[in-house]
């Protein structure tokens, strides 16, 4: 079953558009298959979605083309007029909004010792829409929890095939299964994508046995989890520094299982990856789980450890 | 007949004398709130990243009339500057409208930056305009320590003047 968020359901993201791109946002928010609303300045608005992308036109065909100002309006509105309270989401050259949108941000951007300051000019702005799929880890439920506790999992995929939407169904799954001792399942959100927080609230249904650590640095975030929250599960995404192998690596020796993700197009591409393929040699990993698609249909495939080679 | 007619006129004088001097309390008054609030936003935003439209809704404030109004238009997705200049339009019904062009002159370039910088600069405009409005304070409690007496005063004797001259 797809979710879409209630801010959809209310159009609310035309409330970030100026007025006269308002009801054709609306519209194209409508659509339930919608992925991406692409916005670029002096370019009109692109619509991905599951079957394909389209040009957003309004009456007798005609394009919305963005203005360099609409773009800039837009994502002042995305800031709530605050360009302040989204300092460290923009250095990071992203936005969540409520319903957990994730806004990535395009433009000229302004360094201070090296690193980013923010940006002084906006040029585009991807908005992808969070989508809540209830159900979608029912295929894959059966291998990550089994009799003997909750296994730990590397999801992989090549990028926006639905890792994170996997991810938070699983959270979500694990945190509502009743047993004794309970399943305490903590998400360190990194990005705000699984649990979609906004102002620390998860936008999403997450269950009731789960904590979320929002905006946090993975390797922070896990170390913080195993001290202060005690988790039987540790879900994370998009693994790959150093730093976050030796948490992943920590939260196991200490008994705590691990469902994480990592961008890879196959086994044998995530063994190319170094810390994936450290983490795989480890044993950290009790079985992966690969995501592909073919027209339009996600197949899930389960992998024992035992089955990778290096 | 004439007593009753330099009745009126000593009490319409009086008035007019009372009203002027408290305005120019009234401007001193307000512009202290409005102080006071900006340290308010100030000190909230070294602990919270929260938007302007949620800040405001969130904290205690002297001027909640002001403010909320300020906070409604936000909320409505209207941008700082047209949020703010609606609110200005509509000043007669909020406390603001004792305030004159100077001090509203400041806040003006004070809402048509804020937002679009990061929290130091943020916190230093708002110093600046603190600032600016307090050096406007200064001379309005100046001036209306001896211009609020001296306003009653010429109220009073104006419509003593006249009462006398009717009778």
């Amino acid at each position: 079953m797809l979710n879409t968020s209630p801010l959809i359901k209310d159009n609310g993201l035309a409330f970030y558009f100026p007025n006269r791109l308002k009801q054709a946002i609306s519209f194209a928010c409508s659509n339930p298959r919608i992925e991406e609303i692409r916005i670029r300045a002096n370019a009109p608005i692109q619509v991905i979605t599951s079957a394909g992308e389209y040009i957003l036109r309004g009456e007798s065909a005609m394009q919305y083309i963005i203005t360099p100002e609409d773009c800039m309006n837009i994502y002042m509105a995305l800031c709530e007029q605050s360009l302040y309270a989204c300092e460290e989401d923009t250095r990071q050259g992203f936005l969540t909004i409520p319903g957990g949108y994730r806004v990535g941000i395009c433009g000229k951007v302004l360094l201070e010792n090296g690193t980013i300051k923010r940006f002084t000019a906006v040029n585009a702005l991807n908005i992808r829409i969070s989508k809540q799929c209830i159900g979608c880890a029912d295929t894959v439920m059966p291998n990550i929890y089994t009799q003997h506790g909750v296994k730990s999992i590397l999801i992989i995929s090549a990028p926006a095939i639905g890792k994170t939407t996997l991810l938070r169904d699983i959270a979500r799954q694990l945190s509502q299964i009743s047993q004794n001792p309970p399943i305490k399942v903590c998400i360190v959100d990194e990005r705000s994508e699984i649990a979609g927080c906004y102002n620390g609230i998860p936008q999403n249904t997450m269950g009731m046995r789960c904590d979320c650590l929002d905006n946090c640095p993975k390797a922070i975030g896990i170390t913080m989890a195993i001290r202060s929250l005690s988790p039987s599960v540790l879900i994370t995404d998009e693994i790959g520094k150093p730093e976050d192998a030796k948490a992943i690596l920590d939260a196991r020796t200490c008994g705590i299982s691990v469902i994480a993700s990592a961008h890879a197009g196959s086994i044998s591409d995530a063994v190319k990856r170094p810390v994936i393929s450290e983490l795989i040699r480890q044993r950290v990993f009790d079985g992966i789980v690969h995501i592909s698609i073919h027209k339009s249909v996600r197949k899930y495939s389960y992998f024992d450890i035992s089955e990778v080679q290096l | 007949m004439k007593w009753l007619a330099a009745i009126v006129a000593f009490s319409l004088c009086t008035l007019i004398g009372y009203i002027r001097s408290s305005k120019i309390g009234a401007r001193s008054e307000v512009l202290s709130l409005i102080l006071h609030d900006l340290r308010q936003i100030t000190a909230q935003l070294e602990y919270t990243s929260l938007p302007i439209g949620e800040l405001l809704k969130k904290i205690d404030l002297s001027l909640p009339e002001l403010w909320e109004k300020l906070s409604d238009r936000l909320s409505q997705g209207k941008s700082l500057v047209e949020a703010w200049q609606e609110v200005l339009e509509e000043r007669s019904e909020t406390p603001i409208s004792a305030l004159e062009n100077d001090e509203i002159a400041v806040l003006n370039n004070f809402f048509s930056t804020f937002g679009t910088s990061d929290k130091e600069t943020q916190k230093q405009n708002i110093k600046n305009a603190c600032k600016q409005l307090e050096s406007i304070l200064n001379e309005v409690d100046k001036e209306s320590k001896s211009k609020q007496k001296a306003f009653f005063t010429v109220g009073v004797l104006t419509g003593l003047a006249l009462a006398i001259l009717m009778l």
